[in-house]
């Protein structure tokens, strides 16, 4: 059994005067237990709409997306999405508070202030030192640098004990040395935690260092191909057979881009 | 810092008020001395003519705040879940909130009769719609990703409210309340000024009023400086507090 499937999957944008932008049409995916699937295509291709078709954020125009068997018709616990956008984070709220915000409901009112100083919370100070969180846990997101408010929103989606972590593109905003921090960030929770995860990313190298398969996307409307990652882990940049599959995969999209 | 540069500019508006005094420029009927002042608002206080006129204005103010902002909370609610009803506010706010509550006196006489209710009426009005206009627009400047979030969570329509909404709207909220106290003090005076021989008490509006009619010039600067200092002294106690720990977590510069 697969974790997340998706079924005759169609999607498509309404325009004006009754006219629709079709996403993507009748299409299938089957998502592993605990593999990185990278959704890779250039910017515009429609790779966050199918990111959002299977979270539950987007209804699909047909088919139906299943979760273990469930039918998706809106987004769930078990499914955290992690967005591009550093704002994600409640300004209102310290690191501590942000990252405790999917367990809210959990804390009455009244004691949540006392429950967040006196009990120490064994899972959160485990999630915050995992993600580098320890020292910022009283800072409020404003006094983050974007990385750190990056790091924090996925502290967060990670202390909601999900089965799959949805990312769309969530280190796009950031400068080269956070963004690589942040990439080991990700395989080293992986293997801790061997949740799957399905990242969204235009960055070749990004796809190529994160995942176990990619699914690429190359044109609006235009075939989708996915395909194995040859390269064995751990991954390095610089390896040569690593930039090889990276001069093969930007010649591909460049190729498929022609047909537009 | 900040109270000492207050205190000393305060200083000196009082002493270039008593230099003015002293010149004999004006007619002491017109510009008494501030030592004078000060005398009547001591005497005044202590006659209990004042703490009753300043309880009677706090009251009507508290009676009519109250009861607008929880409206305009229901209003604004009811917008965010029905568009037609949203779209109705809209039209009923753009025409309403022009209009000054003092305007409506005579019809809110004609309609509902003589009665202390009628301030309550006009402060009601001043302070609902410049309120309910700005949780309206805090409402609409939540993020869609911390919307995002809680449906992510499964979080249910009041929990929503309660730890996205109302906190995401909390800056406008906050600025609406600012507003709202403001123009409700406005209005209460205005409605004093004008109403006041028919209630059973007069406010502070009234005072300023009456010592006109007996040409109590003290008495009329006294009223006025009371109300400056309970502008001054609700924005540095509870509006000046709110704000600049809402612009520390929020990463504003205050």
């Amino acid at each position: 059994m697969s974790l997340l499937t998706a079924e005759n999957l169609s999607f498509s944008y309404p325009l004006d005067e009754g006219k629709k932008l079709d996403i993507f049409h009748n299409w299938n995916l089957k998502v592993q237990e605990g593999e990185i699937l990278c959704l890779l295509g250039p910017s515009g291709c429609g790779k966050s709409t199918v990111l959002k078709l299977l979270a539950g954020f987007l209804a699909p125009s047909s088919g139906s997306v299943f979760y273990r068997d469930n039918p998706v018709r809106a987004p769930f616990k078990m499914g955290q999405m992690i967005f591009q956008d550093p704002s994600q984070l409640l300004p209102w709220l310290t690191v501590r508070e942000n990252v405790l915000f999917p367990n809210i409901r959990r804390m009455p009112a009244r004691r949540r202030k006392a429950t967040l100083r006196k009990e120490p919370d064994e899972q959160l100070q485990q999630i915050l030192g995992l993600s580098g969180m320890e020292e910022y846990g009283d800072f409020y997101p404003s006094q983050l640098s974007g990385g750190m408010k990056q790091r924090c929103a996925l502290a967060r989606s990670l202390y909601a004990n999900p089965e799959i972590l949805f990312m769309d593109e969530p280190f796009v905003s950031l400068d080269a040395p956070s963004r690589n921090s942040l990439q080991k960030l990700v395989l080293k929770l992986w293997e801790e935690k061997k949740k799957t995860i399905l990242f969204v990313t235009h960055d070749i190298a990004e796809a190529l260092l994160l995942a176990d398969r990619l699914m690429i996307l190359s044109t609006l409307n235009g075939a989708v191909k996915i395909q194995e990652n040859p390269l064995s882990r751990p991954r390095r940049r610089q390896n040569p057979d690593f930039l090889k599959q990276e001069a093969r995969l930007y010649s591909y999209l460049e190729s498929s881009e022609m047909t537009l | 810092m900040k109270y000492l540069a207050r205190f000393i500019w305060g200083v000196a508006f009082f002493l270039f008020w008593q230099g003015l005094y002293s010149l004999q420029l004006f007619h002491p009927l017109i510009l008494p001395s501030p030592l004078e002042v000060f005398e009547k608002i001591i005497s005044d206080m202590a006659s209990g003519e004042l703490p009753i006129s300043l309880y009677y204005s706090l009251y009507m103010i508290i009676a009519a705040l109250v009861p607008a902002v929880l409206t305009a909370f229901l209003m604004a609610v009811a917008g965010r879940r029905w568009n037609k009803i949203d779209q109705f506010w809209e039209a009923l706010s753009a025409l309403a909130h022009p209009l000054p509550g003092i305007a409506l006196l005579p019809l809110l006489i004609l309609w509902t009769g003589l009665g202390t209710h009628i301030i309550v009426l006009i402060v009601f009005h001043s302070v609902l719609w410049p309120f309910y206009i700005n949780l309206r627009s805090g409402f609409r400047g939540v993020s869609s990703l911390w919307l995002d979030l809680g449906r992510n969570n499964e979080l249910q329509g009041w929990e929503n409210f309660v730890y996205i909404l109302l906190p995401g709207a909390y800056p406008s909220l906050l600025a609406g309340l600012k507003i709202s106290w403001a123009r409700a003090w406005r209005a209460v005076i205005s409605a004093e000024m004008i109403f006041g021989t028919i209630g059973n008490a007069g406010g502070l509006g009234w005072y300023i009023f009456d010592k006109r009619t007996f040409m109590d010039t003290p008495g009329m600067y006294s009223g006025i400086l009371i109300l400056m200092l309970i502008g001054i002294l609700v924005d540095d106690l509870i509006f000046r507090k709110l704000e600049s720990r809402m612009n520390l977590r929020w990463g504003r510069i205050s």
